[in-house]
């Protein structure tokens, strides 16, 4: 008969015992971690704090950029990037206004389901939104001063304008990134039949395509284009979106109340505008309105999109519908 | 042995469950009849009772047995503002009207129901009652004298607490009574169908009517603790909401009145948007009611003087909730005025 295997007692069976102990305590610590659930209330205070704080909302953040602006402006060589400054400082406005828009809708959703889905992605995009907003923060503080103090002070500026625009994108992408999370958590969290319903399924979704278009764009420019006027290496296309995102936001998310979100179950014209706006989508698809939002053109104070479909008829109008939606009514 | 354990525990079960029953079988219970009776003898008394502080009356174009009065305070030395609680007399007129019109229906109706929650809302109200008759009585009997206006002042903090704690028992009452007959009696169940008759469609607006007043009462009473605020700014958020009350009794609650046994007539063709309209309503009430209970409206006025800033400092959510509250009540495109707008147009010849 085989001797049965000596084991050792005493010291060595205690630290098998020791060693078993701390690996279940690690095993409770990671199945606790995995199984809390995200607290989503951090999450809508991030998103409140990150609204009342958008970059250009702080007066420092606000007169740097116009001084710097204004350096352009003064600068020969320089002036032509004026009017995309200008077009940042709309961007960031309009920007706030949608988060205001959730911000002030998701503290009342009566599901947070689809909160906790989103939550990561939400928390994690505002905060690096807010860390890249402090870099804006920086790079203009730092070209005001070079403004002032350099003696090279175009090429300086120029090189600043180039970093400051690959920030700014880098800005606008997380934004793009935390809204597009914020609207699925939108939709299906609202108990509210007054703020959800197709108006604001559309809405919504047009709004992430205006940002989708808008990132696509600034990043094809972003540390490339030009940086002073001896070349002609300057390819920003961006004002007329901007123009058309802006009258977009102030259309359908600032002042929602008197929009066609909270006025779609009062006003049956409302209703059909967005039946017609549905039948696009499923006629044409959504990746259509990219298009049409990129092809944006600002003509006389009215804003048109140029994009036209080969050989598509519009017989029940839907397309014209789409473009008149986009293009806001302000 | 095992077998006499079980035997003894299904016994014991047994007449536990028996005493159980028998107890049950032997508990008062509340009848229709009774809670009928208790209706009947209160709201009489609030209405023909010689001391009774309601009188006859129109307030905020809602004609009314139970108009409630006395409901202002005098001028202090040096001061010019006189504060009117009309808001009261609304509120009061509302939920008593609603309640002398439907506690009939209680009479002869052959619903199994609980009516315990009933009784005790009406013995409640009673209770409610004695309490505001007697603080009337005693405010009533200094009010023709020459007493200082702080005296005077001081009789008519007591008669208006008292006011209050009735017209909450008195909404109280009302939403049971309502509640009872739309989920127990089911008198709206034909309510956009075609057998819909005038006397279903006229509760399920007035029951309605009544949530929308519910909804003024958590703006007046809660988020304001029932003081007129700000009355010297013609527009201060007190009276923006005010005003949409008065408006909704002018343009709703009058016409109603006056067109009470033609409403299918005028309404048929419109009822699956009036159902729409009164379920968006539901829907976004929540919103504004959590927004109430958030936001103090007193607090906003007394501690932060009118700035949203500073009520930010202690409460981040401040001007969310701020504009979620006067989205519902103020302004052309506030739910309760587009509701009002609708059943304006509707209720009209």
């Amino acid at each position: 008969m085989a001797k049965g295997k000596d084991y050792s007692t005493g010291n060595g069976k205690r630290w098998l015992v020791a060693v078993g102990l701390v690996v279940l305590v690690a095993i409770i610590v990671v199945v606790i971690l995995l199984c809390i659930p995200p607290n989503t209330y951090n999450a809508i205070e991030t998103l409140n704090r990150s609204a009342q704080t958008t970059f250009l909302k702080n007066e420092q953040e606000d007169a740097d950029l116009r001084v710097f602006s204004q350096k352009l402006k003064d600068n020969q060589r320089l002036h032509v990037y004026t009017s995309e400054l200008d077009d940042v400082r709309i961007i960031a406005e309009s920007v706030s206004d949608i988060l205001d828009f959730y911000n002030s809708s998701l503290v009342f959703a009566s599901s947070n389901k689809n909160f906790k889905k989103n939550y990561k992605p939400i928390k994690n995009n505002l905060n690096s939104a807010k860390s890249s907003q402090k870099k804006l923060a920086s790079i203009l503080n730092d070209l005001t001063e070079v403004a002032v103090t350099s003696s090279s002070t175009t090429t300086a500026l120029s090189n600043g304008m180039i970093d400051f625009r690959r920030e700014f994108v880098k800005w606008l992408k997380y934004n793009r990134s935390a809204i597009s999370a914020l609207g699925k958590s939108y939709t299906g969290s609202m108990g509210n039949i007054l703020e959800n319903n197709e108006a604001s399924k559309i809405i919504i979704n047009a709004t992430n395509d205006y940002l989708d278009v808008l990132v696509l764009q600034l990043e094809k420019v972003a540390g490339e284009d030009k940086k002073d006027n001896s070349t002609d290496d300057y390819n920003y296309v961006s004002s007329s979106v901007v123009r058309a995102f802006e009258n977009f936001v102030d259309t359908y998310l600032t002042n929602v109340n008197s929009g066609d979100i909270t006025s779609y179950y009062f006003d049956s014209n409302v209703q059909a505008k967005y039946e017609k706006t549905n039948k696009f989508t499923s006629l044409y698809k959504e990746d259509n309105y990219q298009k049409i939002i990129a092809s944006a053109k600002v003509s006389e104070g009215k804003i048109l999109f140029d994009y036209a479909f080969d050989n598509v008829s519009d017989p029940d109008g839907v397309y014209a519908q789409v473009k008149e939606f986009l293009g806001g009514n302000l | 042995m095992k077998s006499k354990k079980i035997i003894l525990s299904v016994f014991l079960a047994l007449v536990l469950s028996a005493s159980s029953f028998m107890l049950f079988g032997c508990a008062k219970k509340t009848s229709s009849a009774n809670v009928y009776k208790l209706f009947d003898e209160s709201i009489t008394a609030i209405k023909e009772d010689v001391d009774s502080p309601f009188t006859k009356g129109t307030i905020n174009y809602i004609e009314t047995n139970f108009d409630l009065q006395d409901m202002t305070n005098k001028a202090g030395n040096g001061s010019t503002v006189q504060l009117s609680y009309n808001h009261y007399r609304t509120l009061a007129a509302v939920g008593l009207n609603f309640i002398e019109k439907y506690y009939p229906l209680l009479e002869d109706n052959n619903i199994k129901a609980d009516y315990s929650k009933l009784e005790s809302s009406i013995k409640d109200l009673n209770k409610k009652y004695d309490t505001l008759k007697e603080e009337h009585e005693k405010f009533n009997s200094l009010k023709d004298t020459n007493a200082d206006y702080s005296i005077y002042n001081g009789f008519f903090y007591n008669y208006k607490n008292s006011a209050y704690s009735f017209i909450n028992s008195t909404f109280d009452c009302a939403n049971r009574l309502g509640k009872f007959l739309n989920n127990e009696a089911k008198l709206a169940k034909n309510v956009g169908s075609e057998s819909m008759d005038n006397e279903g469609l006229e509760f399920y607006l007035d029951y309605n009517y009544l949530n929308i007043y519910g909804d003024f009462k958590l703006f007046f009473f809660d988020s304001c603790e029932g003081e007129p605020l700000d009355l010297t700014k013609s527009s201060s958020e007190f009276t923006l909401v005010n005003l949409s009350m008065a408006n909704f009794g002018n343009v709703v609650m009058s016409k109603m009145s006056a067109k009470k046994d033609d409403l299918v007539n005028l309404l048929a063709d419109e009822m699956e948007y009036v159902i729409t309209i009164f379920s968006s309503l539901d829907s976004t009430r929540g919103d504004a009611r959590k927004a109430m209970n958030k936001f103090s409206f007193y607090n906003f006025a007394n501690s932060y003087d009118n700035d949203i800033n500073a009520y930010k400092k202690v409460n981040s959510f401040a001007n969310v909730y701020y504009d979620r509250v006067l989205n519902y009540f103020v302004g052309e495109n506030s739910a309760i005025y587009r509701v009002a707008t609708f059943l304006q147009s509707s209720l009209a010849d």
